[in-house]
């Protein structure tokens, strides 16, 4: 039996109710994950308060259940995932994200990359167009690059823009404890930017991969967009005088 | 900040007790009562640096309880057994209940989620199932039977925590349907019971509980229902036993799960003369099931 010398990997899910989109996202991560040849890897699903617990039922591939009985902040849910698992590098799914069966192993390629601490990929609607290209920062704050885009009319080599989504990140351990993880400040959304931004101020890049796109149907946690509009004040409190607005709005 | 103890009852608890343990490694001490474990019980109790105690194994682990209740430090009491645990916010919410609860309030009663044969167990006797779990050190006393609540000691309010806000035990019943059984006919025969309880009340709860199993979508949930309806006919026979056979034994005692479970709705048998011989007999019977059933759903309605 070989035994892997990388960095073994944590794949955590957060994830309230939803059972069904629950399973094809783990589903998916399992297929990615089996592609993953050179890391250990292991598979957390963050309960975050689901009326029906997940503890009931058999999950694919999944080697922990992490349980909140009380609904918890998207950064509370990583950061106390990540503590379970100290020297595991983290890859952090959506609920409603369907990994392309080589996207992970593309991330972690770019992930060993001198210098490149975060890691996140170009992300499609069910209709094809792109769901995220990377994050750019408009006048009104952070926006997805090329959000309803074809991604065929745009080059498939990996890009550095100055964020990525949460929705589907890949993060070198060595970051996530320099930072002290996520700021659990915000209430839900754009902790994943302020958390990018936060590890290029101490050097580290981040990457955007873009030849195994993965599938991101968005937002459907109930209550979801309501709490984005009290973090979306939070981050421009705090990074609007520091990161200046450097794309159109439409991306 | 008000300290609390969690007390633990461990008896080849391998399985499960690192993730308990792992779960309320924030109380301020964990004392665990092994009762003869073979198996690494007492290795990972210790590697967690908790308090081993030991003592002989016994059948009632309630009962068991009163010898220890008086170790722990703390001004508060956290019982766990060893196949629970605890979500990982718990603490804050547990803590914050203590720290405001009125003087006169000895215990709170913690919602419980039960997860047997890989779902969860949410039938009306299973959920919120609520237990005294987490009372003022001193302040409540086991009975000798199983799984029966413990009373306070000297009076005082045992508080109900509003499934909705409260935090909870998570139950994990990691056993195969026959290990079930088995456990359940040994509470059975192990079990106190009360002086002159009716068979028709066994045999009341076996039908609400196969009636309860008929809802059910889920095998597993089916299965566990139909072993205890079960339960309750065991039960009822055992009681009858220990308390001196006062009554002689209904000839159709226990044929009331069997025809619960056989609902004519459920069927498109046509009428057999062959089937004149037993008919007479059953249909008596089943009469005798109905009226009881009519009994069970009137009293149902009134409460509703």
């Amino acid at each position: 039996m070989v035994t892997s010398t990388k960095t073994p990997l944590l794949a955590i899910v957060p994830s309230r109710d939803l059972h069904g989109l629950l399973r094809a996202c783990l589903d998916s991560l399992a297929t990615a994950l089996q592609n993953v040849e050179d890391r250990d890897t292991v598979v957390c699903v963050v309960d975050n308060a689901s009326e029906r617990p997940y503890e009931a039922d058999h999950w694919n591939g999944v080697g922990r259940i992490v349980r909140f009985d009380h609904h918890q902040s998207f950064s509370e849910c990583v950061n106390r995932a990540a503590q379970l698992f100290p020297s595991h590098d983290l890859l952090l799914v959506n609920n409603d994200c369907f990994v392309s069966p080589l996207g992970a192993a593309q991330m972690l390629a770019a992930l060993d990359m001198d210098g490149v601490g975060i890691v996140g990929s170009r992300l499609l609607f069910p209709d094809g167009t792109m769901q995220h290209d990377g994050v750019g920062v408009g006048s009104n704050g952070p926006l997805h690059l090329r959000r309803g885009q074809q991604p065929g009319l745009y080059p498939l080599s990996s890009t550095y823009p100055i964020a990525v989504t949460g929705a589907l990140m890949a993060i070198r351990r060595q970051v996530f404890d320099d930072l002290n993880g996520f700021d659990t400040y915000y209430p839900f959304g754009l902790e994943d930017i302020d958390f990018c931004h936060r590890a290029r101020q101490k050097g580290w890049h981040v990457a955007c991969t873009h030849k195994y796109p993965s599938l991101h149907l968005e937002a459907t946690t109930p209550g979801r967009i309501e709490m984005d509009i009290e973090s979306r004040a939070l981050y421009m409190e705090r990074w609007a005088h520091k990161i200046p607005p450097s794309v159109r709005n439409n991306g | 900040m008000t300290a609390i103890t969690a007390l633990i009852h461990t008896h080849n608890s391998e399985k499960s007790i690192s993730r308990l343990l792992e779960s309320i490694s924030w109380a301020d001490e964990i004392i665990v009562v092994d009762m003869e474990s073979t198996d690494s019980t007492t290795k990972i109790v210790l590697d967690r640096d908790a308090i081993l105690h030991s003592t002989p194994l016994q059948p009632w682990n309630d009962g068991l309880r009163n010898s220890f209740l008086g170790l722990p430090t703390s001004p508060w009491t956290l019982v766990m057994d060893s196949d629970e645990y605890l979500a990982v916010d718990a603490e804050q919410s547990i803590r914050q209940l203590i720290a405001h609860a009125p003087p006169d309030v000895i215990a709170y009663a913690l919602p419980r989620y039960n997860y047997v044969l890989e779902t969860l167990f949410d039938g009306e006797v299973s959920y919120p199932d609520h237990q005294i779990r987490l009372f003022r050190t001193g302040s409540v006393t086991y009975s000798a039977q199983h799984h029966n609540p413990p009373k306070p000691t000297d009076g005082g309010i045992v508080a109900n925590l509003d499934p909705a806000e409260a935090p909870h035990i998570h139950h994990c019943q990691d056993v195969s349907l026959t290990d079930y059984i088995r456990r359940q006919t040994n509470y059975a025969a192990t079990d106190t019971y009360g002086e002159n309880v009716p068979l028709s009340a066994f045999q009341e709860e076996a039908i609400r509980r196969m009636l309860n199993a008929k809802e059910r979508t889920s095998d597993s949930e089916k299965a566990m229902l139909i072993v205890l309806a079960w339960d309750a006919i065991i039960r009822g026979l055992i009681s009858w036993e220990k308390n001196g056979r006062t009554e002689s034994l209904p000839s159709d005692y226990g044929w009331a799960v069997g025809f619960v479970v056989e609902s004519p709705a459920d069927t498109t048998r046509t009428p057999d003369r062959t089937l004149k011989s037993w008919a007479s007999p059953a249909l008596r019977i089943i009469a005798k099931v109905t009226r009881q059933l009519s009994r069970i759903l009137s009293r149902s309605n009134e409460t509703e």
